[in-house]
């Protein structure tokens, strides 16, 4: 089959072009590096299939980064190259153009965001464009899908144009006669959005308007969550689902091992959904009517965001601060990430160039970093007792993370590479391309944490049953009373945060904690031990050795905040 | 004519200048380039934070950011 590589600049679109080349969905973001890993998907050319590979972006065949280096081993294995060209800065693509018409494999080029370019006043001769370069040239915008049809269409006649390999020199100044020759440029005034990109980045504009940004995307987070939760959710549950659970409950007869399945245990006669802890009670309520909300809130902000292209313009404000903490100013990206989920957060780290950074950054993301399953959670149970103690939990997770990573960086040999990065300008999201992307994000969700979370609660039934939890709370007591200051039970609770930290949070809420022992609990339960999804990704990424470094400081750190807060929180 | 070399580092915010030379290792000038930032090409700084830090210039017709360290290592020609 025929193999068909998606190459070019990072940021200039590949992912957009593969999604409507393939019609698969993948995420694509306004800032360099959303694709780490290599994507494939099929599609149909001339009635015969073949496979197209979205690799990674580079900027030329020298490898450098790892990310880079996976983009130059894929070129050997491919048949033919669509080199997706930002239309709006000829000049940073060529490089890597020219390295690859210099290669002895056929290539097109798909000139993208042709439309922002015209909006910024820059218009390039298609024809002239080929002439030079010696391949098809095809103007696309991948987002609304503009000449993805003749892209398609004209694979066929990708060639090999059998250029001599230049030296660096002669690279440059073949791109300076190309550019001159091709690009015209129409004068026009800065428009708002480009001002607004500056004010972003200079100081005494950016720190307010990063502030402003995070109070707002707080804010906005949680109306859409509560509300969700408040309008919708709530409700469904308690009017419709509860009574037809009850029914259900009277039927199977409290007391059978199928109802304590099932239900779960009755508080005071009714189904209480994040004590009873059955499949259908809990199991539900838990992943759909407390957790999901948010996960719908949180992605919609981290989108818009991540479209708008802002993330790299927080990375510059931050640059400092990461520096002291071993990393540099990108490091705050997967961290940002980890925010929604671990699990992409820590790919994320992939990014980095080192792999001291990596360590350190997936350190810190797996211990500081509260996923918003987690943090649904929290808010859930332990803001009933008032936002104050939220507050303690999220003000420890944040200092846990910045003084874990400026720790590391002293006791670890080596120093940080400096911040090279590309700024992306401003764009206005796509609203259908943004829903597309808060949708797939939902449907991963769906897919991959509903199943443990009802696994979960079937294993926490079960084990229960056999008693295993109980030799576990008599083993673990010292600890978690006098340590911690916790009922011997909440190991349990510690245990199943292995699974899901949201079933583990829901659990805590069954024990009938004070409101300083729930903090102390949800602080510890957060940083103590990953998720089974987020470990794998963490060993894939760090190897064993590495994996244990990190657990060692997870199970420390973690017991040394829960002692101390025990002892602030009374 | 008044024309002085410093680095990027310590180009004042809205000045322009042309870069003479870039030091530092094949990675840094390979990634750099990329960017726009190469012996010969115009470069305007766009922001300078309070302290030493990151800093943003366009070139190339695209925007950059530069770690402070690698900043001090493009030696640029102030455009009067």
């Amino acid at each position: 089959m025929k193999k068909i590589l998606l190459m070019g600049n990072p940021n200039v679109g590949k992912s957009a072009v593969f999604a409507r080349l393939t019609g698969a969905r993948v995420i694509s973001s306004n800032y360099p590096g959303t694709t780490v890993e290599f994507t494939q998907g099929m599609l149909t050319l001339e009635g015969e299939k073949a496979l197209l590979i979205d690799v990674p972006g580079a900027y030329d065949l020298e490898a450098a980064s790892q990310v880079e280096e996976v983009a130059v081993g894929m070129l050997d294995e491919g048949d033919v190259v669509i080199n997706v060209v930002d239309a709006s800065n000829l000049e940073r693509s060529l490089p890597l153009t020219l390295h690859l018409l210099e290669r002895n494999i056929p290539v097109i080029v798909a000139l993208n965001m042709w439309d922002d370019a015209l909006h910024r006043g820059i218009s390039v001769d298609v024809r002239k464009l080929e002439a030079a370069l010696g391949v098809p040239v095809v103007p696309t915008v991948a987002i609304s899908g503009e000449g993805i049809k003749e892209l398609a269409s004209r694979i066929a006649e990708a060639r090999v144009p059998g250029q001599n390999k230049r030296s660096e020199q002669e690279r440059w100044s073949e791109i300076g006669r190309i550019v001159s020759e091709v690009q015209s440029l129409t004068h026009r005034h800065r428009t708002f959005l480009e001002t607004l990109g500056d004010a972003s980045v200079k100081p005494w504009t950016g720190i307010p308007i990063a502030a402003l940004l995070l109070v707002a995307a707080f804010v906005v987070v949680r109306f859409i969550g509560e509300g969700l939760i408040g309008i919708a959710l709530e409700p469904l549950f308690e009017s419709v689902w509860k009574p037809l659970m009850l029914r259900l409950s009277a039927f199977l007869g409290p007391g059978s091992l199928l109802h304590a399945i099932v239900i779960g245990k009755l508080v005071d006669g009714d189904i209480d959904f994040v004590q009873s802890f059955g499949l259908l009670t809990t199991g539900l309520f838990v992943p759909l009517g407390m957790v999901l909300p948010y996960i719908l809130s949180f992605y919609v902000v981290l989108g818009f965001l991540e479209d708008f292209g802002y993330l790299p313009r927080l990375a510059v404000l931050l640059d400092t601060m990461m520096h002291r903490m071993g990393l540099h100013g990108w490091a705050i990206i997967p961290s940002l990430l980890g925010l929604g989920c671990n699990v992409p957060g820590i790919l994320a780290t992939r990014i980095l160039e080192t792999r001291r950074e990596r360590f350190i950054a997936a350190t810190i993301i797996s211990i500081g970093v509260p996923c918003t399953a987690l943090q649904a959670m929290i808010w859930g149970l332990l803001g009933r007792h008032g936002a104050g103690y939220v507050i303690v939990v999220y003000g420890t997770l944040f200092l846990v993370w910045a003084l874990l990573g400026r720790v590391l960086n002293i006791v670890l040999k080596g120093r940080s590479p400096e911040l090279i990065m590309e700024i992306p300008p401003y764009r206005l999201p796509s609203p259908r391309a943004l829903t597309q992307k808060v949708w797939m994000r939902l449907a991963a969700f769906l897919k991959e944490a509903v199943p443990v979370v009802l696994l979960g609660v079937l294993a926490v039934n079960i084990l229960y049953f056999v008693g295993v939890f109980d030799t576990l709370a008599r083993w673990t007591a010292p600890v978690m009373t006098r340590v911690l200051g916790l009922p011997e039970e909440a190991v349990v609770a510690m245990a199943v945060g292995f699974l899901r930290k949201d079933v583990a949070v829901g659990m805590l809420g069954a024990l009938d904690l004070t409101a300083g022992q729930l903090t102390v609990a949800v602080t510890v339960l957060a940083m103590l031990f990953p998720c089974i999804a987020t470990f794998v990704v963490l060993w894939k990424q760090l190897g064993w050795a590495d994996l244990g470094k990190s657990v060692v400081l997870m199970l420390a750190s973690s017991l040394l905040v829960g002692a101390v807060l025990n002892v602030l929180v009374h | 004519m008044n024309i002085t070399n410093i680095s990027l580092a310590d180009l004042r915010a809205g000045e322009s200048g042309r870069v003479l030379r870039v030091s530092g290792g094949w990675g840094v000038q390979r990634r750099l380039q990329a960017l726009g930032i190469r012996p010969g090409s115009t470069v305007t700084k766009v922001s300078a934070p309070f302290r030493p830090g990151a800093i943003v210039v366009s070139a190339g017709g695209g925007q950059a950011a530069l770690g402070y360290g690698v900043a001090r290592k493009v030696i640029v020609e102030v455009y009067p």
